[in-house]
């Protein structure tokens, strides 16, 4: 298929300011052609009509009603047949002809006016027409009008013609107007005009055609400097790639159009900045966390065979080599996890669960690392059934009961319930302590992957700070979502709230 | 020498020292930045080897202090993260070498004695002192063609000497560059290795090569002696 409609932008304005600007040249062309050419016929007409008064002033009517022809030869020259072969004629009112050219006696096919119109016809009525003779084409006159009358009649009459007639009559001796009217009919080629006309047209068309050929020029240069701001915008965009993604769009000089396209470019780069830094960021934290302990193993056990040691060194060597490795272990698994919620590859398949049982049941797994600490842990289960994934929500709870239980100063206590919010009737299984609290600052950094909210310390080798980021996503995978309320000194409540 | 290795993981720190220490290395141990700072700026150690990645205070942040206090100690950086600008910005802090996390024990041995020598300005690994010949990669001491078995610590004794060969080398030296907080030896343990080299190095010589200056300390110097000095002319 054949697109008529460009699809680059500068090209389709150009277009279209062409298209414009071609139907006002057209029009305006046309119109300026029109008026001249009507301008032009009509003082045609008129240089005809003022013939045919002269040949009208040649005649004289006679009292007695007959004419006295007195047409000069230098007037006549024209009409002799050798010269131009012009013609002319002259009828009285009945339309007997008075008088015609010489050149007429050969060629009498000359259009007469009807009959009728010698008498309906008003004095200075004229009609003009175009014919062919032969090969020419002529322009004939038709004028009804008055013939000079008789010099006595003259001197009491003022003007001519038109103005004569009431005064004609207020004179004692009438005389017959309506028997003195004549018909002079005047031939002239209309050559001169067509040939005028034939100019203006290739003037026109040339300049119609210039006209356009720089409009067209023009178009596309208003096109590009309309559009210089869009290539503009559009090449500083082009030059961000992954590696430059700190650079921003240059929103000044800007039109007002663009601006919001820059401002919602920057906005997504920001986020895509963030997002690239935050990936970039989980990475290197990933890389520093999978090498440490393999560098920690690597090296143990490049060392313990450096040279022969006592059974209870080697010993010593493979029980740290081992918790090294399930180190590893907990993270690899942990990271699996995280990837596989992150890919959306764990779907949530509910099922009906007693929670006081689940509850129950995992609190028992943490009642000794509790019992040590001198930590109460109490459950208040205020629903039975609810639909959950098991396998959500267990990592769910045992991350927020064992870092209740890290976190917490001996002689705090820990209460887990589980119950339906009032003002949505919304599950909430929570788990609340009175531990040291959690600085406002730092609690939206929880989330981040491998945070760790205080050093690694005595039991820091125990967790890596995925805990929490898997948490949220696990709540995220069962439609819920974990929310956390903490004050400093007082303690912390995170809550798992599913729909 | 003396080393002094921060890093965090306490397994990782352990076996460093162990390997280090077996290796004739007095090495003294680290587990956090603000411990490491306190440590680097307390004593004169040959190398540090520090690991980026620290609670408390940042590797970069611990180098960029250790470096405005004019500490001139030798540092390779450890770090697990990959990114290049990590080892950049290690290196125009003013770092004198990296090696990335897990490394092979072997390479950052190799990588610390070369910044030990190059603590003492020396490129040649072989150290000659008249006719001892001390290689100090491959860790081996010949005298006159023969070899020369030392413990590490014997060993470490005499690369310390053979460092400063020509000079005096006080007790207090010989104790700050080779021997960590860890050991609780006597006063006179420098003195007794040094009895125990001499030994084994001048045992039998009609050269000896370790000299005692009266209270000032030791010295590992070719003493002209009137044989020696004929030998020379007639050549």
């Amino acid at each position: 298929m054949i697109r008529f409609v460009p699809r680059s932008i500068r090209a389709k304005l150009a277009l279209y300011i062409l298209l414009l600007l071609g139907v006002l040249a057209i029009g305006l062309l046309t119109s300026v052609y029109l008026l001249a050419r009507r301008s032009i016929w009509q003082s045609f007409r008129d240089s005809l009509v003022a013939e045919a008064r002269s040949f009208a002033s040649m005649m004289e009517y006679e009292r007695g009603g007959s004419f006295d022809t007195e047409i000069p030869d230098s007037l006549l020259s024209r009409f002799e047949p050798v010269l131009g072969c012009e013609y002319y004629r002259v009828f009285d009112y009945l339309g007997r002809r008075l008088a015609h050219s010489p050149s007429l006696q050969s060629q009498s096919s000359l259009w007469q006016p009807p009959p009728n119109w010698f008498r309906i016809a008003r004095l200075g009525d004229s009609i003009f027409q175009k014919i062919r003779m032969g090969r020419e084409e002529k322009g004939l006159l038709t004028l009804k009008c008055l013939p000079r009358l008789e010099a006595a009649q003259q001197k009491d009459g003022e003007g001519e013609e038109g103005g004569k007639e009431e005064k004609v009559g207020k004179t004692a001796k009438p005389l017959d107007l309506k028997r003195a009217a004549i018909v002079v009919q005047v031939t002239r080629s209309s050559a001169p005009v067509r040939h005028l006309l034939s100019r203006l047209r290739t003037i026109l068309l040339v300049g119609g055609f210039l006209t356009l050929a720089a409009a067209t020029l023009g178009s596309r240069a208003v096109a590009c400097v309309g559009l210089r701001p869009v290539s503009r915008l559009a090449s500083s965009v082009q030059k961000i790639n992954e590696d430059t993604l700190g650079t921003r769009v240059p929103d000044a000089g800007l039109p007002e159009e663009l601006i919001p396209l820059a401002a919602k470019t920057n906005e997504m780069l920001s986020g895509l900045e963030k997002a690239f830094q935050r990936e970039k960021r989980f990475t290197s934290d990933a890389a520093h966390e999978i090498r440490t302990p393999l560098t920690a193993l690597i090296t143990a056990l490049e060392v313990a065979l450096r040279k022969d040691r006592s059974p209870q060194e080697y010993k010593e060597t493979m029980t740290e080599c081992l918790s090294s490795a399930r180190r590893l272990k907990r993270l690899t698994e942990s990271l699996l996890f995280l990837a596989a919620l992150d890919a959306g590859k764990v779907h949530a398949q509910p099922r009906p669960l007693d929670i006081r049982r689940v509850l129950d049941d995992t609190v028992a797994i943490y009642r000794e690392r509790a019992n040590k600490k001198s930590l109460p842990i109490s459950t208040n289960v205020s629903v039975g059934e609810v639909r959950a994934e098991p396998d959500l929500l267990a990592p769910i709870l045992n991350n927020l009961i064992s870092n209740a239980i890290e976190y917490c100063r001996p002689g705090d206590s820990i209460s887990i319930s589980a119950y339906r919010r009032d003002s949505d009737k919304a599950l909430c299984i929570e788990v609340a302590d009175t531990g040291p609290g959690i600085p406002k600052s730092d609690i939206e950094k929880l989330f981040y992957r491998f945070y760790r909210g205080r050093q690694e310390g005595e039991t820091g080798a125990a967790h890596v700070g995925l805990g929490l980021a898997i948490a949220a996503k696990a709540a995220e995978a069962m439609g819920g979502r974990l929310e956390v309320e903490s004050e400093l000194g007082k303690g912390s409540t995170f809550r798992l709230v599913l729909r | 020498m003396r080393l002094l290795v921060i890093e965090d993981n306490k397994m990782l720190a352990r076996s460093l020292g162990q390997g280090f220490q077996e290796e004739g290395f007095a090495v003294d141990v680290a587990a956090d930045g603000e411990e490491g700072l306190w440590h680097a700026e307390s004593n004169s150690y040959d190398v540090i080897v520090l690991d980026l990645t620290l609670p408390k205070l940042d590797g970069l942040e611990l180098l960029r202090q250790v470096r405005k206090r004019g500490v001139a100690s030798h540092v390779i950086c450890l770090t697990a993260r990959g990114a290049t600008e990590d080892k950049v910005h290690a290196l125009n802090l003013g770092a004198d070498d990296y090696l990335a996390k897990p490394f092979a024990f072997e390479e950052l041995l190799a990588r610390v004695r070369s910044l030990c020598r190059r603590a003492y300005q020396r490129k040649d690994p072989v150290i000659r002192v008249a006719d001892l010949e001390i290689n100090t990669a491959s860790r081996t001491v010949r005298r006159g063609g023969r070899v020369i078995q030392l413990s590490a610590r014997e060993y470490a004794l005499l690369e310390f000497l053979a460092f400063h060969a020509g000079e005096v080398v006080t007790r207090t030296m010989i104790w700050d560059h080779l021997y960590d907080f860890a050991d609780e030896t006597a006063s006179n343990v420098v003195d007794v290795y040094v009895c125990l080299l001499r030994k084994k190095i001048d045992g039998g010589s009609r050269r000896p090569l370790i000299q005692t200056r009266r209270g000032e300390g030791y010295m590992l110097e070719d003493t002209p002696v009137p044989q020696h000095a004929g030998r020379e002319k007639r050549r």
